[in-house]
């Protein structure tokens, strides 16, 4: 929780990661190219108190994650969403056995999501099945431009993906997390394009879409599918850092979201261990859409600020939010 | 020729190859790391703000610049490496060998990259028309947006505003003459009035998009190769209110507060009135699906 000017704001960090990604574990080249283009994102965004050396940023472990998010992050529930990278990383970028023994030794703190490949087709829908059984799945993260042998990449309106997306239905996994990336098949096409999204979201209504960085590089075309498809959400991660480097430019991201989709449909996420999250929300909850701009941009209000920080997820994932931390009066959607 | 002539042309042809994403030159961008000539050889080295950025992107301008520089008539020899890159070793087997999109990247190209190039020429039209337009409404605050349907190529300033505008016109084979309506789709007709207001709204959201990623991408660049600073030039999209390029302040290091170089300081477009309502979007006669496909 934090608190600020007399209001108290439920934190819950959508996206989170417990990564491996030091030298022993790189399986290649590109396991260093992926962690280094991931720490000039931490470099390029984060202020200067909040910059790691290179070495913290490799690997964090449990203990440090639980003290970053709950002990000086103010976060009170946080969610993993791993990327599986195999092709890069030995035991995978993301630790799930690590990550499911912290969830189960710190219950109501964390939820783990876990991740999976369509293009694993029949194996890997049952191998789904007993994840969802072990981990108690309540959502999936999916990197497609994730590398597979000789593929670089697949669209959730593939074939295969609409199995699993099928079977998700059937196994109570309602929210599906999406982070576009550089390469798909062919690459004659733009990568980062949502289209596929657009598709899955208007077959599967019943299933929630999360689209992480709210389709950056392309928030044109996220928010135009992201109008017109209910079950489409924002995802703050990577956007949400912009706040302290490009103010301006953050305060054009979040009032084209909520122009485009509404209040209820973005989520905080601090994308950990990108970045830390203390100090995104203490800015978040300090921010104003600048003056000058506020012609364009109405000025971001208290409820908005609680429902994006927390209690937007918080409803997506069944958290309980203790009495007094809630909205005194639904907001009008 | 001349070393130094041979450098300078080499130069001014790099100047023509375009990041299509961004829509800017890649030497303004920084994208050449270095460029030598020396007796009809030109190698060029280029580098990009991560080793994830999109192959096919990265390809095009790597498959740009060779072939802008073996278009030059002092040029003997010209190698192209692209730096740094997770398919750099694929990308510059190509380029050695001339073997094209197809050639270069094989099971993975389908036809070729050129669907892709028209999308981002549609985007950066859409960008340029919502800088001149929205400065136009600046400049004569009488005129409604339901008006601009009626606007012609002729009623805007000579700015470079504009000019960006008809040379983007030009590049996705619009019209550019005077009495030519300004504000058009990607094929270039006009808008029903009614939807105006919405088409408008929805153009700002490309062009915050492509001035968003533009500056991200510098800044990682920065990041990632600090002496690179000094080889970009200030982003010149974005113009004040009278229409002319802000002078360079795209100079911060990373870490520091952004704000002089930021995408609005100098010269936002604001609008005045009654926001328009995106669920008015259900009722458009065609939605612009292009721009999500």
């Amino acid at each position: 929780m934090y608190s600020k000017d007399g209001e108290n704001y439920f934190i819950v960090d959508a996206h989170v990661a417990l990564w491996d990604a030091r030298p022993e574990n790189q399986r290649n080249i590109h396991g260093k190219q992926f962690i280094d283009c991931f720490y000039d994102y931490h470099r390029n965004l984060s202020p200067a108190s909040e910059l790691w050396p290179y070495e913290d940023f490799l690997y964090q472990g449990g203990e440090r994650l639980m003290k970053d998010l709950f002990t000086d992050g103010y976060v009170d529930h946080a969610i993993f969403q791993p990327a599986a990278l195999p092709a890069f990383y030995n035991t995978g970028f993301g630790q799930t056995e690590e990550a499911f023994a912290l969830t189960q030794k710190h219950p109501g703190k964390l939820t783990y999501n876990h991740c999976f490949d369509p293009r694993f087709e029949e194996a890997g829908l049952k191998q789904l099945r007993e994840d969802a059984a072990r981990f108690g799945l309540q959502g999936v993260k999916l990197y497609t431009a994730e590398w597979k042998g000789d593929s670089r990449g697949y669209k959730l309106s593939d074939k295969w993906t609409y199995r699993y997306l099928e079977a998700c239905q059937e196994l109570g996994i309602k929210n599906i997390h999406i982070h576009k990336g550089p390469t798909i098949r062919p690459l004659d096409r733009d990568a980062f394009d949502v289209a596929d999204v657009d598709a899955a979201a208007t077959d599967f209504t019943d299933l929630n879409f999360v689209v992480e960085h709210c389709g950056l590089p392309r928030l044109e075309d996220f928010c135009w599918i992201a109008t017109q498809e209910p079950n489409v959400h924002a995802g703050l991660a990577v956007a949400i850092p912009f706040m302290h480097t490009r103010p301006r430019y953050f305060a054009q991201i979040i009032g084209e979201l909520l122009y485009w989709l509404d209040e209820d449909r973005i989520q905080f996420s601090s994308d950990y261990a990108l970045w830390t999250p203390k100090w995104i929300v203490e800015q978040f909850v300090d921010f104003q859409i600048p003056e000058d701009m506020t012609s364009e941009y109405p000025q971001l209000t208290v409820a908005q600020k609680k429902k994006i920080l927390g209690l937007n997820a918080a409803a997506m994932y069944g958290i309980e939010v203790p009495a007094g931390l809630g909205l005194a009066e639904p907001a009008v959607a | 020729m001349w070393a130094a002539q041979l450098e300078g042309a080499a130069r001014a042809a790099l100047d023509t190859v375009y990041d299509p994403e961004l829509d800017e030159p890649i030497t303004d961008l920084g994208f050449v790391r270095s460029l030598t000539a020396d007796d009809g050889h030109v190698t060029v080295h280029l580098r990009l703000p991560t080793s994830f950025c999109s192959p096919n992107f990265a390809y095009l301008m790597a498959s740009d610049s060779k072939d802008a520089l073996s278009a030059l008539p002092g040029a003997r020899e010209v190698t192209v490496v692209l730096d740094d890159h997770h398919d750099s070793d694929l990308i510059n087997r190509g380029l050695a060998a001339d073997a094209g999109y197809r050639g270069t990247f094989g099971h993975e190209a389908e036809q070729d990259l050129e669907e892709l190039r028209d999308i981002f020429r549609r985007k950066a039209h859409t960008a340029a028309m919502e800088r001149a337009l929205s400065a136009l409404l600046r400049d004569r605050p009488e005129l409604a947006e339901e008006q601009l349907g009626d606007v012609v190529l002729g009623d805007l300033p000579d700015t470079a505003a504009t000019r960006a505008l008809l040379r983007r016109r030009a590049a996705l084979g619009l019209g550019t003459d005077s009495a030519d309506p300004a504000l058009v789709d990607d094929d270039g007709r006009r808008y029903p009035a009614g939807e105006i207001p919405l088409r408008l709204r929805f153009a700002r959201s490309v062009r915050i998009s492509i001035d968003g990623n533009a500056h991200f991408c510098r800044g990682l660049l920065r990041t990632r190769y600090p002496q690179s600073g000094a080889d970009q030039s200030a982003r010149p999209e974005e113009f004040p209110a009278g229409g002319e390029p802000v002078p360079a302040t795209d100079s911060v290091k990373a870490g520091e507060p952004a704000h002089a170089g930021e995408p609005g300081r100098a010269g936002e477009p604001v609008q005045a009135g009654e926001p328009v309502q995106a669920g008015d979007l259900f009722q458009l006669t065609a939605p612009p699906k292009e721009n999500v496909s």
